[in-house]
Formats: structure tokens, C-alpha cells, sequence
């Protein structure tokens, strides 16, 4: 039986791996990936509340939104990361931190 | 209220779409944008005449027929309301002409051409905008961003001195139109923010008369106080003495054409706020204060003529002759017959193409002299022979001075001949005195004519060369004008009189 | 009548449009707009030539005029009446006026045709002259004192143009701002006086003012504490003072023959000066009402003698006709002031063709002494003398004129002239406060006939005194446009041409009875003939026919008893023999002292130094206006002014207005500085800042830092829920 709670631990599993690629990683393109898990995450919990909780169709277009998002993000991402690479021949994170003082 | 001829619109909207053309052309096409303007122009003025060919004479007040009303802001009842009348209709013939003729007399300006006519017809559409509202927050408006180009223009294209002459002309004349802020709003206010509460023409008539103001512990008259408001205000503009100090400052620095906007156009702007505003509100205000304005009126003749005589910068003497004949406009309105308003109008429109003609003339010399001393610092002399040197560039000259001193046959005589027999019976010794001011005001113009004109040509001014096709072209209709308004004033007496009649009616009321 | 516009308007329209045209073509065709010039103002003179036939031998030799009106605008609105109507007023003074000014300056044309023919700006003169006539020819067509003064002002800017004709000359620029700005001075109280009556009479047309006088209303009016009728006058009267070089505005006649020497002739002749005396003649009902004719007779009086006096010692040949013109207008005014008003007229007709006929035989004589050294034309009468052999048409015609003017009988001087004087005698006589004026006229009389019998004898008679120049003068051989009108000019010198008859006896018959025609003609305006005018609308043809002329009118002893009118003749001959006398003495000493050289003049002159040194600076005036009123008093005045507007009110009390603010905004800055910024802000600032040492190691800008941040504080804040 798949009930709610299966589809959250999935959730909850994509965005904790999320989560920590963020963190650990160093290379800025496998932090773009980690927001792309937890986006995912975000987009699974939507359908599945909206399937299992009050069965209409606004979950599945939020999801579609965030589908669209995610592009439209990653490729705002990636942009930066390449005029990023040609400033400073790197994709390390720590050397974006040109933002303290 | 709402018209069927959008005439006044086209009028209105036509120079700022000129400024739109003369932005979306590129500023290198320098002579494109030279082009644009001056057909620009030609239009509006051909608009103006339309417009004088379609008035009617016989109407006082506004010309239904042009009226032309909607809601702007419709919370604060600020209605888009455009009209005509006789005293209207002059002032906006001449604004129509005499940018035409001053857009041809740019035609030299180098320096950045295309934010110069973008803002000179910008000028141009802010000064109509003042002449055609009937809206009081309208009319505010246009007053105030009036300021805006000419500010650029003296200070960007100006002289040696530009931006303290362009700082003191926009400090001087916003300090005036915050005076009449406050007298807006008050009436917006006592009018009881109504639907009419901005409408000029509602608000005309004297409904506050009688109204009541306290104020710091005192009661003062409504309509006094305003009245002394909304003076100031205009008076900054004309400018009546005390506050004429920044005319000379601003005309010897501004370029040529913008010193023939100010003097023909823009000091009207005050004396039509009088006939527009001030007088036809505060009636019974304006005829209390009429001695004040006579003898205001009476100190700016004199006065003006006694300071163009000491001056030694041609420019500055033609600006100081501004302050004495716009003094003489001043007389008229205080006279309140239908003789002197009459003439106080005329000599408006007269005075605008004489000193057009004085400005431009000056203009023309100093793109050759460069200087514009009649007698150098030093005492040598700036100019001299020029009669000889200059043949064409003298008789035109001559035309302009005489006009300008009020020579019969030319078009200031009759204006003031108007003025004097309005103002007569009311007040001898003002007119006794007053008319000092025409002997000072010949004696001034042909003491700098002599020291410039007559005697051997000087080293100097051996290589002038005479007046070229252009600058004919654009001082002919000038030339023209001064004559035919000097001997058959009826073209313009005859569309302003029952307007003036009208107001020189309420006037006697009170 | 069947007198239409057409009639009347071509003589001023036709030199204003041949003025109009020539403007424009001048510059490439100067002959045709000589032509113009010439034919337009002779057939102006066609034209008025008709009108004074009509007038004066025709069908109205009495007292008619035409009066036509139109409007020429209207600023009437409901009950607010106010029209300004223009129109032509044609009476027997006007007819007169006319013939003489087309006649004059017709010939005038001719001759400038001669004298200018060289001139570099030979066409441009022409285009001003046929303004000055149109002007002159306006003037005296007008009906109103408004567009008197509109055409007076006219030919003030033409005589302007004119004197400043050469304008190369640093004195041309200012003797013509010098006319200009003195007859100005005269103009503007002309104005004052225009305004005056407009505020009794509604109108200032003539017959208007003719009627309210009549009708009293000007008694009671008062303007600035005076009598209106006296300060109207008086205004009106200061305007001719100023046109007509009364004194004490004369000075700028002298000045005017800065001009082309035609021109001199047309403005002190047929045009500009006499415009002054035709506007007093006009308004001498108002001037009587007024009680100004003592004041009037007393001007006169003074300019006649003083003029004279100063023509005395000049040595230049127009500058002794220049104050010859002024002594002769001093006449004129002091006729009118003395009430011969058909004298003073006639005077002014007589003045007007001698004294034409003097500027251009002057002319003729100047333009033919060239001097070879400096290539300018001579008036220096030291350097002429015994010119008579070498132009005798010109000498011919001078001394006619000369002797008209020195009061010879049989010539028009004399006729009008002693008129004047006996009438001004009889006044005196009558009532002492005439006098001076009459004594001052005779003794003028006699510098008259010596001055000008003195330039006479310089010019003409004796040695040539600069032997080089004389004999570089050509022969006079006669031409046309030279010689036909200075002859014919002196031909009407003759008194017979003015008194009708050698014998004074006249040859127009009133009531049966022989009479001069211009005692017939010129009257004095009889006020109480308009207290019922009405205006005809424009078109209609305006003539009075029924006023018949009471014989009183022209003549003086009508009426009168026997005795009375005994006297009067009795005093008229006095006076006539006195002038006579008068006349001969003037010319006899001026005959011993150049011609026979018994008497030196300079014995005279080291005898009255200070005296000759007065008259030959003009007693001053010129120093006086210029170097003491303008000089010490206009220009440093105008230039205080100039400093207090600029200098001390601009500078202090308008920029002063930056210097409060800017202590205001000191002193705000300084509140704002200390107070508010530093303790309040800053304070704030320095406690913040011991915050921002522990957060800026937060603010690593790592971000991966800032998520391990945000994951744990999620956490512990989804802990403590």
C-alpha cells in the first residue's frame, strides 16, 4: 500500500541528499545539482499532497511551475558559473566570496 | 464643455512631438534635426493662424468652439481644459511666430544641436501649455516645467557667467510660483474642492470678495492676501521692481534665441497671468491695489530707463529697455479702462516683436563682433561706423529702434498712446512722469545707436560682413509685423477687445 | 460739395507711396526713384494746387472747410465707448498750407536734383524727402491733434534720417540725436497736452476742441492744480517751442545743417519748423482760453532778438541762415502771442519761400566752391567775397530773398513782417506787458537787415578774399534744375504776390469792397461757429457753407468808433515806419562796415569781448544742456542708478539672500554635524560596530557556510516547536 507517508520519506531522502550536496561540495556546478534535488523534493510533495489530501489539479501545476523554474534556474546558474570560470578559471565555491568585506 | 476641434490640442502637443522627432533622430544628423524643428515650428505657427482665421471676434469669453475639456486626476478634481480667448489668442500668435523665427536663428548653435532644439521646442510647448490652460493646476504646471528647458538653455548654451544667471532665474521665478501654490491651493480650498475648484473661469468673477481669512491671531481679507500672492508670483515674472534683477543677468547670458523668448515671450507670461488670473479672481483686490501697481508700474518705466542708459553692454541695455516698456504694460493694467488694457495687450504683442527684433539684431552683430560692448571697459569704443560697414543689418536696426521707442507708424506708439489715454484721468502725475519715460526711452536707443553706428568705421569692425539670406528671411516678418500693427492695429485690436471689454466690465463692478 | 476723397488723398498718398516704391528699388535703380520722387511730388502739388484755387479764387473763397472722417479702430465694448477716428480737415489755412509746402518742395526736388546728382547716396536722399513731405503734407491735412502728432513724430525721424544723412561724420550722429532728442522733449509735453484735452473733450479732433471751448467745458477742468485750458495749452505749446526752435529748446536748428543743405531748405522752410507755428496758429483758440498769449509773445519776443543776436558773429553761411530761421519763427510766435494771427500766417507762407530760396542759393554757392586741398565743399564766408560776378542768378535770387527778409518794402518780409510789429506795437501800447516783446521784435528787425545784408556783402560783394578757391570756381552758366528754382522762389519774394497789391488795396471783392486775400481768407478760429457741429458719417462730403463772415473779421477797424479806428491805423503806420526805418538803418550799417569798411567791426568786438564771446558759443546753452544737465546731471544719475540696481541692490539684497542661507544652512550643517551625526548616529554606529566584529566572521561570503547556517537554524528552531 502506498500511502502519503511513502512518497514524503522519498521527499524527505531527495532533499536531505540535497541538502548535503549543497554543503559539502565545492564544485558549484554539484551545488546547482543539490538544488536541483531539493527542488524535485518540493515538486514530489506537491503532487502527493495534492493527490492524497483534497484530490484537484493545483498541486500538479505548481509542480509543472517548479519543473519550468528549475530550468529557467539552472540555466541563469550555469550562465553565471561560465562568466564565473572565464573571470577566474575555476568552479571552485570558495572563490566566490568576493561578497565579504 | 467638451469641444468638437481639437485644434488647441494639435497646438499644444505639437511642439513635444517635435522634442519626440528630434530624440529618436541621431544626434549626428545635426542638420535633420535643424530641419525637423523649424517645420515643427511652421506648423504650429500655420496652426495659430488657423486658428486666428477661425476665431470669433464677437465672443468674449472663451471660444466654445476650441474648448477642449477631460478629467485628469480625477481625486483632486485636476481637469485637462484648454481654450481661447482674446487675450489669449495674441500672446499665442506671437509665441507660434517668434519660435518659428527663432528656431532659423539657431541655426548657428553647435554645441550639442540636438539637446538644444529638443529643449527649445520642449520651451515652446510648456509656454503654449500656459497661454491655452484653463485649468489652475493646468496652468501650474506648465508655468513650472517652463523653467526646466530654460534652465538648461542658459546654463548649458549660455555665456561666460551662465550658471549663476540660470541658478538665479529658476530660483527667482520658482520662489514667485510657490507664492502662487499657496494662493492655488487656498482657492482650491475656499472653493470647497469642487468639481470647479481648479477651473479658472469658475473661479473668476469675485466669489471672494467678501471672504475672511485668520491668521496668526489677525483676520485678513481672503482676496487681499492672495492678491498680493499671486502678485509677487507674476510680477517675478514680468518683472515689476523690485524683482527685475535677474532679467539682466539672464538676457546677456542666455543665447540669442533664448533671450528672444524670454523678452517677447515669457515676461508676457506674466502680464497674462494678470489678465488670466490675478485680476479676474480678485477683482475687487486688484482695483484696490490699482494705485500700487500704477506706481510699480510707473518706477519699472523710469527706473528701467535710467539704468539701459548708464549701460555699456548693448544686451544689457535692450533687457533694461524690457523692464521700462514692460513698466508701460503695467500702467495699462492699472489703468482698468478698456483704453489702457487695451494698450496694456497691444503693447504685450508689440513689445514682443520690437525687442524680438532689438535681440535678434544683437544676436546677429555678435556672431560677428563675438563681443558685444558699445564702450569697452577700458573706454575705447566696441563698435563703430557701423551704418557704413552694414547697410542692411542698419535699416533693420532702425525699424527695430524706432518701433521700440514708439515711434508713430511703428507698432509701439499706438500701444502706448493707449496706455496714456487709459491711464490719464486716473492718474495725472503718474502719466506726467511717466511720460519722462518715452523722452529717457529715445534718448537711451540713440545714444547707443550713435556710438555704434555713425563715425568712421573702426579697425575692428572692418571685417563684418552684412546680413545674409537667412538672417533677412527671419527678420522680414518681424520687420513686417512692427509696420503693418503701426499703422492698421485692427487685426489684433479687433480679436482682443471684447475679451479685454469683458474684464474691464467686471472690473468696473467693484 | 462735390469735393470727393480722391481729390484730397493723392496729395500726401502720392508722395508716401513714391517713398514706399523707392524704398524697395533705390538700391538698383536710382534714377527711376528720383523720378518718382520728382514727378510724385509734383503732381502732389497738382492736386493741392486745385484745392487752393478753389479755396481762394474759386468757389469758396470764404470760410469753408471739408471734413472727412473715418475710423480707425474701435475698442468699444458694451457700455464702454471708445473710438479713434482720423480724418481730413481742409479750410482756408490748410489750402494755403498746401500750396506753399507741394509748391517749396517741389522746387526743392528740383533743385536737389542738382545739388545731390554726386552724392554716393543720391537716390536714398530722395526716399527721405518724399517721406517728409508725405509728413509735412499729412500734418496739415489732419483733422485731429492725434494724427498732428502722429505725422509731427513722422518728421522728426525723418529730419532725423537726414541730419544724420552723412553719417560717415562723427557729427552728424550728433547734431541729428541732438534734433531728434530736443524736439522729442517738445513732443512729449505736445503728448500731455493731447492727453489733457482727450479727458475733457473725448476727442482732440480740432473742431471738438473748437466746440467745447465754446461751450465752456473747459472751464472748471483742472490737471495737477492748474487751469486745463492753461495747462493743455501750455503742453501743446512747448511742442512748438521744440519743433519750431523757440527758446529755450533752439539749439538743435543750428545743429540741423549737419544735413545736406536741401534738406536744411526743406526743414526750415516748407516743412518742420513751420509745422511748430502751424500747430499754435491751429490751437490758438485754446491758447487765448488759456491765457498764455503774453507768455507766447514773450517766447517769441526773446528767440527773435536772441537768435538775431547770435547770427550776428557767425561766420558760416548756413549757420547764419539757421539763425535767421530761428529769429524769424521767434516772429511768428510772437505774432500769434500779440493775437495777429492772419500775420503770423502770412509770415510763415512769406518765411517759407524766402527763406527756401536762401538754403538752396546757399547751397548753389556752397556746392560750387570746392576746395582742391581737402575735397570738402566751403562755407566759410571768410573765404568767399565777390562772388557776384561769377554766379549772378544765384546772387539775383539771394538778395530778392535778402531783401524780403530784411523788411524792404514791396517784399513779402516787409508785408507780413511789419504786420506783426504793428501789431505787437499796438499791444504794447494797449497794455504794458507787451512791451518788451514788441521792443525786442523791432530791435531784431535791425540785426536782421545787418546780418543778413552782412552775409550779403561777405558772400557776394568786394575782394575775393581766397584767391585759390575763387579761381577755381566756374562760371554759373544757367541749368534747369539748378537756376529755375531759386529764380522763380524770388520772384514770389515780391510783396505784391501776398498784400494783392502794390498799394495794400487787395483785389478780392467782399460785400463790394476791395480786400488782400489772405485777410480775407485767414481768421482767427471763431469758436462759438462749432458749438453746433455735428460730424457727417464718413462719405458724406463735409462742407459748411453758412457761416457768412462778418466784415470784422478782416478787418481790424471795423466796427469801431471813428477815433478808435483812427488810432489803430495811426499806430500801424508808426510801425510800419519804424520797420522801415529800421530796415534801412540795419542795412546802411552793414553797408559802412563791409562795403565801405568806414566802421571796423572788430573795434566793436574788442569793445564787447565778453558779449562776442557769449553769442559766439550761443550764450552757452549748448554748454549748458550738454555739459552741465546731461553731462553733470543724466548720465552720473543713470549711472548711481545702474550701481544701486547691480551693484549694491542685486549684489546685497538679492545674492545677499545666499549668504542668510547660507548661515542658516551652517549652522544647520554644524547641528547636524555634531549633534545629530556624531553623538546620535554615530554612537549608534560605534554599537553597532562591536556587533560587526563578531558577525563579520560570519560574514565569510562563503555560501556554503551561510546554508550550514540556515539548515541549523531551522533545525533548532523546528526543535524547539
Amino acid at each position: 500500500m502506498i500511502t502519503l507517508s511513502s512518497y514524503l520519506m522519498i521527499s524527505l531522502a531527495l532533499f536531505l541528499s540535497g541538502l548535503v550536496v549543497m554543503i559539502s561540495r565545492k564544485n558549484i556546478i554539484a551545488i546547482l545539482l543539490g538544488i536541483e534535488l531539493i527542488l524535485n523534493a518540493a515538486a514530489l510533495n506537491f503532487v502527493a499532497y495534492t493527490r492524497f489530501v483534497n484530490d484537484n489539479i493545483e498541486g500538479h501545476i505548481m509542480s509543472l511551475f517548479i519543473i519550468v523554474i528549475a530550468a529557467a534556474e539552472a540555466a541563469v546558474g550555469l550562465g553565471i558559473v561560465i562568466r564565473f570560470f572565464q573571470m577566474r578559471e575555476s568552479i571552485h565555491i570558495d572563490d566566490a566570496a568576493q561578497l565579504q568585506s | 464643455m467638451h469641444g468638437s476641434s481639437h485644434l488647441l490640442n494639435w497646438i499644444l502637443w505639437m511642439p513635444f512631438i517635435g522634442v519626440l522627432g528630434n530624440l529618436i533622430i541621431p544626434s549626428k544628423k545635426a542638420n535633420a534635426i535643424r530641419w525637423w524643428s523649424l517645420i515643427n515650428t511652421a506648423i504650429t505657427f500655420i496652426l495659430t493662424l488657423v486658428l486666428y482665421k477661425q476665431f470669433d471676434t464677437s465672443v468674449a469669453g472663451m471660444q466654445e468652439a476650441f474648448n477642449f475639456s477631460i478629467p485628469w486626476i480625477k481625486q483632486f478634481n485636476i481637469f485637462y481644459t484648454v481654450g481661447v480667448d482674446g487675450i489669449s489668442l495674441p500672446m499665442i500668435l506671437l509665441t507660434g511666430l517668434l519660435f518659428f523665427i527663432c528656431i532659423l536663428s539657431s541655426w548657428t548653435v553647435e554645441k550639442s544641436v540636438k539637446g538644444y532644439f529638443a529643449l527649445f521646442l520642449f520651451l515652446q510647448g510648456s509656454v503654449m501649455g500656459v497661454f491655452l490652460s484653463l485649468d489652475f493646476f493646468l496652468f501650474y504646471v506648465f508655468w513650472e516645467v517652463m523653467l526646466i528647458p530654460m534652465f538648461f538653455l542658459i546654463g548649458i548654451w549660455g555665456g561666460e557667467n551662465r550658471e549663476y544667471a540660470a541658478v538665479k532665474f529658476f530660483l527667482y521665478t520658482f520662489f514667485g510660483s510657490i507664492l502662487m501654490l499657496v494662493g492655488m491651493v487656498a482657492l482650491y480650498y475656499a472653493k470647497g474642492k469642487g468639481v470647479d475648484a481648479f477651473n479658472i473661469l469658475a473661479l473668476s468673477g469675485g466669489h471672494f470678495t467678501d471672504l475672511k481669512l485668520s491668521m496668526f491671531g489677525t483676520e485678513f481679507s481672503f482676496s487681499k492676501l492672495f492678491f498680493v500672492f499671486m502678485f509677487i508670483g507674476f510680477a517675478i515674472k514680468v518683472p515689476v521692481f523690485p524683482f527685475h534683477t535677474w532679467l539682466p543677468h539672464a538676457h546677456v547670458q542666455a543665447p540669442t534665441a533664448v533671450s528672444v523668448i524670454l523678452a517677447g515671450v515669457l515676461l508676457k507670461m506674466g502680464t497674462y497671468g494678470f489678465l488670466r488670473i490675478a485680476y479676474p479672481i480678485f477683482p475687487a483686490a486688484s482695483v484696490h491695489f490699482a494705485d500700487c501697481i500704477a506706481w510699480l508700474g510707473l518706477i519699472n518705466v523710469i527706473y528701467g530707463a535710467f539704468c539701459a542708459m548708464a549701460q555699456t553692454d548693448v544686451k544689457k541695455l535692450v533687457a533694461y529697455s524690457s523692464v521700462s516698456h514692460m513698466g508701460f504694460v503695467m500702467l495699462g493694467l492699472a489703468a482698468m479702462t478698456i483704453q489702457g488694457m487695451n494698450g496694456a495687450v497691444l503693447q504685450m504683442f508689440n513689445h514682443g516683436t520690437s525687442t524680438a527684433m532689438m535681440f535678434l539684431l544683437i544676436g546677429i552683430l555678435y556672431e560677428r563682433s563675438h563681443h558685444r560692448w558699445i564702450v569697452r571697459p577700458d573706454g575705447s569704443k566696441g563698435f563703430g561706423g557701423l551704418y557704413t560697414q552694414l547697410p542692411k543689418f542698419s535699416i533693420v536696426f532702425i525699424i527695430a529702434m524706432f518701433a521700440s521707442m514708439g515711434l508713430p507708424g511703428l507698432s509701439g506708439f499706438i500701444s502706448e498712446a493707449l496706455i496714456f489715454l487709459g491711464i490719464y484721468e486716473k492718474y495725472t502725475t503718474i502719466t506726467v512722469l511717466a511720460l519722462l519715460g518715452l523722452l529717457l526711452g529715445a534718448a537711451y536707443l540713440l545714444w547707443m545707436f550713435k556710438r555704434m553706428f555713425f563715425g568712421d568705421v573702426i579697425e575692428e569692425c572692418k571685417s563684418y560682413t552684412d546680413m545674409n539670406k537667412r538672417e533677412i528671411a527671419y527678420m522680414l516678418p518681424l520687420c513686417v509685423a512692427v509696420i503693418v500693427f503701426g499703422i492698421y492695429p485692427s487685426p489684433i485690436l479687433n480679436i482682443m477687445k471684447a475679451s479685454v471689454g469683458k474684464l474691464v466690465t467686471l472690473l468696473g463692478t467693484y | 460739395m462735390d469735393y470727393t476723397i480722391w481729390a484730397i488723398a493723392p496729395i500726401v498718398l502720392l508722395p508716401f507711396f513714391a517713398f514706399v516704391i523707392n524704398a524697395f528699388i533705390v538700391k538698383k535703380f536710382t534714377k527711376l526713384a528720383v523720378t518718382i520722387s520728382c514727378a510724385a511730388i509734383l503732381g502732389s502739388f497738382g492736386f493741392a494746387s486745385k484745392v487752393f484755387s478753389d479755396f481762394v479764387f474759386g468757389k469758396y473763397a470764404e470760410d469753408y472747410h471739408i471734413h472727412k472722417v473715418f475710423n480707425w479702430f474701435d475698442l468699444s465694448y458694451g457700455s464702454q465707448i471708445f473710438k479713434l477716428d482720423m480724418g481730413i480737415y481742409i479750410d482756408n489755412m490748410t489750402a494755403v498750407m498746401l500750396f506753399m509746402v507741394t509748391g517749396v518742395a517741389s522746387l526743392i526736388h528740383i533743385f536737389s536734383t542738382y545739388y545731390m546728382a554726386e552724392d554716393k547716396r543720391f537716390g536714398r536722399f530722395f526716399v527721405y524727402m518724399s517721406l517728409f513731405t508725405s509728413a509735412m503734407l499729412g500734418l496739415v491735412l489732419s483733422d485731429n491733434l492725434l494724427s498732428v502728432f502722429i505725422f509731427w513724430e513722422l518728421m522728426g525721424f525723418c529730419s532725423y534720417s537726414l541730419i544724420g544723412f552723412y553719417y560717415e561724420k562723427e557729427g552728424a550722429g550728433n547734431a541729428s540725436m541732438k534734433a531728434f532728442m530736443t524736439t522729442r522733449i517738445g513732443d512729449v509735453f505736445f503728448l500731455l497736452g493731447i492727453l489733457a484735452i482727450w479727458s475733457v473733450v473725448g476727442n482732440v479732433t480740432f473742431v471738438d476742441i473748437y466746440r467745447a471751448i465754446s461751450d465752456g467745458s473747459f472751464n472748471g477742468a483742472f490737471a495737477l492744480g492748474i487751469p486745463l485750458a492753461t495747462f493743455a495749452g501750455f503742453s501743446i505749446f512747448m511742442g512748438t517751442i521744440g519743433k519750431s526752435a523757440q527758446f529755450p529748446l533752439q539749439v538743435w536748428l543750428p545743429d540741423a545743417m549737419f544735413g545736406p543743405t536741401p534738406c536744411s531748405a526743406l526743414i526750415h522752410a516748407a516743412t518742420m519748423v513751420a509745422a511748430g507755428v502751424y500747430l499754435s496758429l491751429r490751437m490758438y483758440p485754446l491758447m487765448d482760453a488759456g491765457n498764455l498769449t503774453t507768455l507766447i509773445a514773450y517766447i517769441g519776443g526773446i528767440t527773435a532778438f536772441g537768435a538775431a543776436t547770435i547770427a550776428l558773429v557767425q561766420t558760416d553761411i548756413k549757420a547764419v541762415l539757421a539763425y535767421s530761421t530761428i529769429s524769424q519763427l521767434g516772429y511768428m510766435v510772437l505774432g500769434v502771442g500779440v493775437g495777429s494771427y492772419n500775420a503770423a500766417f502770412m509770415h510763415l507762407i512769406t518765411h517759407a519761400v524766402f527763406k527756401a530760396c536762401l538754403f538752396l542759393s546757399a547751397g548753389s554757392v556752397i556746392h560750387s566752391l570746392h576746395d582742391h586741398h581737402t575735397h570738402e565743399h566751403v562755407q566759410d564766408m571768410p573765404r568767399m567775397g565777390g562772388l557776384r560776378k561769377k554766379m549772378p542768378y544765384t546772387f539775383w535770387a539771394m538778395m530778392f530773398c535778402t531783401l524780403a527778409i530784411a523788411g524792404v518794402p514791396f517784399f513779402s518780409g516787409f508785408v507780413s513782417k511789419d504786420r506783426i510789429l504793428g501789431d505787437a506795437l499796438i499791444m504794447g501800447i494797449a497794455s504794458k506787458s507787451y512791451i518788451i516783446p514788441a521792443l525786442l521784435g523791432f530791435a531784431g528787425a535791425l540785426l536782421t537787415a545787418f546780418y543778413m545784408f552782412r552775409m550779403m556783402f561777405l558772400t557776394f560783394f568786394g575782394e575775393p578774399r581766397d584767391k585759390d578757391l575763387y579761381d577755381h570756381t566756374k562760371k554759373e552758366t544757367f541749368s534747369l534744375n539748378r537756376n529755375f528754382p531759386l529764380l522763380l522762389l524770388s520772384v514770389f519774394t515780391l510783396g505784391v504776390f501776398f498784400s494783392g497789391s502794390l498799394t495794400g488795396q487787395g483785389f478780392v471783392k467782399v460785400a463790394g469792397e476791395r480786400y488782400e486775400w489772405f485777410k480775407v481768407l485767414i481768421t482767427k478760429p471763431k469758436v462759438e461757429k462749432f458749438a453746433s457741429y455735428e460730424r457727417q458719417p464718413w462719405g458724406n462730403t463735409d462742407i459748411k457753407s453758412n457761416f457768412q463772415l462778418s466784415k470784422a473779421e478782416y478787418d481790424p477797424t471795423y466796427g469801431l468808433p471813428a477815433k478808435e479806428a483812427h488810432h489803430v491805423h495811426h499806430w500801424h503806420l508808426v510801425g510800419a515806419l519804424i520797420s522801415i526805418f529800421i530796415a534801412f538803418t540795419g542795412i546802411f550799417i552793414a553797408y559802412m562796415m563791409y562795403i565801405k569798411k568806414a566802421w571796423n567791426p572788430g573795434r566793436w568786438v574788442s569793445m564787447f569781448t565778453r558779449w562776442y564771446r557769449a553769442l559766439q558759443n550761443k550764450y552757452y546753452f549748448d554748454d549748458f544742456y550738454i555739459g552741465g544737465i546731461i553731462k553733470k546731471g543724466l548720465l552720473p544719475l543713470n549711472n548711481l542708478l545702474a550701481y544701486i540696481d547691480m551693484g549694491l541692490y542685486d549684489r546685497y539684497a538679492v545674492d545677499g539672500w545666499e549668504k542668510v542661507n547660507r548661515a542658516f544652512f551652517t549652522v544647520a550643517k554644524w547641528f547636524d554635524n555634531i549633534v545629530v551625526d556624531t553623538v546620535a548616529v554615530d554612537g549608534t554606529g560605534a554599537s553597532v560596530r562591536l556587533f560587526n566584529v563578531v558577525l563579520r566572521m560570519v560574514q565569510s561570503g562563503k555560501i556554503q557556510l551561510y546554508f550550514m547556517i540556515i539548515v541549523f537554524t531551522l533545525v533548532g528552531f523546528i526543535w524547539t516547536l
